[in-house]
């Protein structure tokens, strides 16, 4: 169904624009609440992610990291601090940062082709090299056959696919994902998470993922941002020092386990997991 | 492993695979719409046997309810004979006109109410005010003002049609989801390419069903001026066959009326269909 990696050409239409970084620099978030203090969505917070780095923030509800990827991603104004995306200081949403969301968010009234192409379309970039890195990255996702057919008409994990290759096919130089997987049965969700990672190889990328999963993030990333709540801030970043090119039997390996347990024990140690998380 | 693993879920497609035996299908198919055709029927005969038992044991008066075979007559006389042809263009002409002056003004108001908030705050109040008054009460000095043409008619008619549809484009355009909002901002689309690709869309699934029942208010204001008077008309001819006790004739006139709001309701429903995904979701 899905073309194998190895065959797949490398001197594709799906070269990646020039990679990205992601600098965070005392970055806060405060939201007034009317005869209230203010509520401290996230505290002063400094993270840099490297050009083509898979980071993930992880916590529980309330830790801020849905908030920090939506300052990142210029949908939410920063209240003090800075964010740059590569020499550009964030203050609005921009075409070469690619956003993936938790629900699938795909048009009911376009067809899947359609979804795809809407944001070249909207920015006026549509133009045979998009279409055809659309295609090729449809093709990828074991999709190609379905561009025709209207979002209802596909599966959950169908309609998730869509909405990556529609982010990928603007073809951003940084990808933010907010939870992308989460509404997703067990089984899609790790079959996506391999998907995931061959398209991330295929067309490098510096990703941001938000997840509450921690052996998701363990599973997919480069480093993991250990998050947690009142006020919400980033508690610890951890680095996953399991080897790249994984596949499901890094699942079961010690070492996996073992980082899972330290994540675990940084959110312990912050109180995160205390009960309403 | 990965290219094992990669598609799970395609092999549950969403959309059923063709049955096996084809002409086995064939003939369920065929089998289920009789099945619904002669359902269908039951209501109609059995009210069309208990009006001919009523009427020809002579329950109750001719005047009040004429024998079916009556009003065929009349259907017969006066409509298959061409009689009636001008009234029955007028009602209709008058219903249309009515539903698109109600369905442009409708959009174009709601979506002002929608967009302008300094607007709606001064007018909705009287909006709502003015849909709850009887527009048909005003139908007489209407028809005193403006004569015995289309115009008191469509104006009526429109008046009646257009709320349904305000009320729709401004809950449509208003009725947007969080994650599709953030979608349409993060690509940067301009407030324009958001109303094209999103909201008008989305607001398009409001107005169709609005559309049913603006064509049924339609109706209902055309026949009633109609009533109060005009040049030609399925009511004046329900007005004045009434007080001749031509009570055949107006039974004749409600079944036409019957048909055509379910012509115009089929009309709706059509167009609905034929119209791209893009300009009506489904």
């Amino acid at each position: 169904m899905t073309t194998p990696l190895a065959e797949h050409p490398t001197s594709s239409s799906l070269a990646a624009r020039t990679l990205e970084s992601i600098e965070i620099a005392g970055a806060s978030k405060t939201y007034p609440i009317a005869g209230a203090p203010p509520l401290r969505a996230l505290i002063e917070t400094d993270l840099d992610v490297r050009a083509g780095e898979f980071v993930s923030l992880v916590g529980p509800s309330g830790c801020g990291k849905t908030t920090l990827l939506k300052m990142i991603a210029g949908l939410e104004a920063i209240t003090q601090g800075s964010i740059r995306v590569g020499e550009r200081q964030v203050t609005r949403p921009v075409p070469s940062v690619g956003l993936v969301f938790q629900r699938p968010a795909l048009l009911k009234w376009y067809t899947v082709w359609e979804n795809i192409l809407l944001p070249a379309k909207v920015n006026k970039s549509l133009n045979r090299a998009v279409t055809e890195r659309a295609a090729e990255l449809l093709d990828f996702v074991g999709l190609g056959q379905f561009r025709d057919r209207y979002p209802a008409e596909l599966s959950g994990g169908m309609q998730q696919r869509v909405s990556i290759v529609r982010a990928l096919a603007a073809e951003p130089s940084v990808l933010l994902m907010d939870e992308p997987f989460s509404a997703l049965d067990e089984f899609t969700r790790e079959s996506l998470h391999d998907e995931l990672l061959r398209l991330w190889q295929l067309t490098p990328k510096t990703v941001v993922f938000v997840t509450h999963n921690i052996s998701e993030a363990v599973y997919l990333s480069d480093r993991v941002a250990v998050m947690a709540p009142r006020p919400g801030r980033i508690q610890q970043v951890v680095d996953i020092t399991l080897p790249r090119a994984r596949d499901a039997a890094v699942r079961s390996t010690p070492a996996f386990f073992e980082h899972i347990n330290t994540i675990r024990a940084e959110f312990t140690q912050s109180g995160a997991l205390g009960g309403d998380a | 492993m990965t290219t094992v693993l990669s598609t799970p879920d395609l092999d549950q497609e969403p959309t059923p695979a063709a049955p096996p035996r084809e002409e086995h299908a064939g003939a369920d198919r065929l089998r289920r719409v009789v099945r619904t055709i002669g359902l269908r029927l039951v209501v109609p005969v059995v009210v069309l046997a208990l009006w001919w038992w009523v009427t020809s044991r002579e329950l109750v008066s001719a005047l009040i309810v004429p024998p079916p075979s009556a009003v065929w007559q009349a259907l017969q006389d006066y409509l298959f004979a061409g009689l009636w042809n001008d009234d029955l263009v007028a009602t209709v002409r008058g219903t249309l006109l009515s539903v698109v002056a109600g369905l442009a003004l409708g959009v174009a108001i709601g979506a002002v109410l929608a967009y302008v908030a300094s607007v709606k705050t001064a007018t909705y109040p009287y909006v709502l005010a003015f849909q709850a008054f009887p527009k048909i009460a005003v139908a007489p000095l209407f028809v005193v003002w403006l004569g015995y043409g289309d115009t008191p008619k469509v104006i009526i008619g429109a008046s009646i049609a257009f709320f349904p549809v305000v009320s729709a484009t401004m809950a449509g355009l208003v009725d947007v989801d969080a994650d599709e909002h953030g979608l349409m901002r993060s690509i940067g689309a301009s407030r324009l390419q958001e109303l094209r690709h999103l909201r008008l869309p989305r607001a398009m699934s409001y107005i169709f069903p609005s559309l049913d029942v603006a064509v049924v208010g339609a109706l209902l204001g055309v026949i009633t001026v109609e009533i109060v008077g005009t040049e030609f008309g399925l009511g004046r001819v329900i007005a004045e066959r009434s007080s001749y006790g031509d009570s055949a004739s107006v039974y004749a006139v409600l079944v036409i009326l019957a048909a055509l709001g379910a012509v115009l309701h089929t009309a709706v429903t059509i167009t609905r269909r034929v119209l791209p995904r893009s300009i009506s979701p489904r």
